[in-house]
């Protein structure tokens, strides 16, 4: 953890690192993609 | 004036922030236009896909339907990221082989209002779009100052060259395309016969000790050739060859000073940008020593330092020192 926290900083203080990450906007719509991914795979025992 | 959907993928954001500057100004001279993807999302990096995957493949997808011409006609998406170019064309190909998957894929997608037909969308690297469509003659016109006397060592990574499916451009093993593109640029090309070995990834969270052998191995190399600079084109890579030197210097013993730069930026620089233009600055190891070898290192590091500003007369009065003698 000292040493990701350590990278961070180093990419913070360059530039290369925000604090805040970029918001998707439909959100939703992405959840709901990936959780019924999710079901569908679950349904056949984790085979795709 | 060419133009390309573009996906720059979450690095090209922030961390490879450099890459993303330094290649739409290239694209300007080169005359391509990127037009980015509305509100596209992770393409899952390389762990995902071990996880889960349909979710990674509906995760993916959602892009490539983000990318995908209403009207049909294919359409052409630009990746500069190494591993978002393997996800997104891997994914591709492999809908279009298992037409199972992609109906369940479809069927997770229209949750979000989405659907993708595979094939509609043509994943391609910005390497391969630079040298395929815009050609060494046409990057070959641009060049304003020439990167002769710049020693660079070319290194491919391991996801762009591998797998061979969607018409790989280049040989899995000894690729060279990157070479010729910077030996257009006037640089001198080392021999590099690790270009197209692995950096570790992610290993640097999971076995530090492994990663960094691999990284010293790609440093020595480069060492050994006496190389000024390492070119990348993948914001893996370049992270873990930049930002974990110095820790392979403290594990090793060694004291490897090579900056890790975009083929990108060093194509600003050869089409006479300048050095803040091209994202330089931004490294862990400095390229400006590397830089001032053929005189071009960053403006405020030739300039001499700015003389104190004047103190404002209104400003409260500061002790002075009696004067000697």
């Amino acid at each position: 953890m000292r040493k990701a926290s350590s990278l961070g900083l180093g990419l913070w203080r360059r530039g290369r690192m925000d604090l805040t990450p970029r918001r998707i906007e439909d959100i939703e719509g992405l959840k709901a993609i990936l959780a019924k991914a999710k079901e569908l795979e679950a349904s056949e025992g984790g085979q795709a | 004036m060419k133009s390309y959907r573009y996906y720059p993928g979450c690095s090209l954001e922030k961390n490879a922030r450099s890459h993303h500057q330094s290649l739409i100004a290239v694209a300007r001279r080169l005359n391509l236009n990127f037009d980015e993807i509305d509100d596209w999302n992770c393409c899952g990096a390389t762990e995902y896909i071990a996880l889960a995957v349909l979710p990674a493949y509906a995760l993916v997808a959602r892009n490539l339907a983000l990318a995908a011409p209403d009207n049909g006609d294919p359409a052409q998406l630009v990746a500069p990221c190494s591993a978002c170019f393997l996800n997104l064309s891997k994914a591709d190909e492999y809908l279009q082989r298992r037409p199972d998957m992609t109906h369940k894929v479809n069927v997770a997608l229209a949750e979000g209002g989405l659907h993708y037909d595979p094939g509609t969308v043509k994943v391609r690297h910005l390497l391969e779009v630079i040298v395929r469509d815009v050609g060494f003659d046409a990057v070959a016109n641009q060049v304003m100052e020439s990167l002769t006397g710049l020693r660079v060592a070319p290194y491919y990574g391991c996801l762009i060259v591998r797998p061979s499916f969607n018409g790989a451009f280049d040989d899995p093993e000894h690729p060279t395309t990157m070479d010729r593109l910077l030996d257009v640029l006037g640089a001198d090309v080392v021999d590099y016969p690790v270009k197209a070995h692995c950096c570790g990834g992610h290993m640097t969270q999971i076995g530090e000790t492994i990663a960094l052998d691999l990284l010293r191995r790609l440093l020595k190399s480069a060492a050994d050739e006496e190389a000024d600079v390492i070119a990348t084109l993948c914001p893996m890579c370049q992270l873990n060859l930049d930002a974990y030197q110095d820790a392979v210097n403290r594990h090793f013993g060694t004291d490897y000073h090579i900056p890790i730069l975009y083929f990108t930026q060093l194509m600003a620089l050869a089409f006479g940008l300048l050095p803040e233009a091209a994202g330089i600055g931004q490294e862990f190891v400095e390229a400006a020593p590397a830089l001032a070898r053929i005189g071009r290192e960053r403006e405020e590091q030739v300039k001499k330092p700015a003389a104190r500003a004047r103190r404002d007369k209104d400003a409260l009065p500061m002790p002075t020192m009696p004067e000697e003698g």
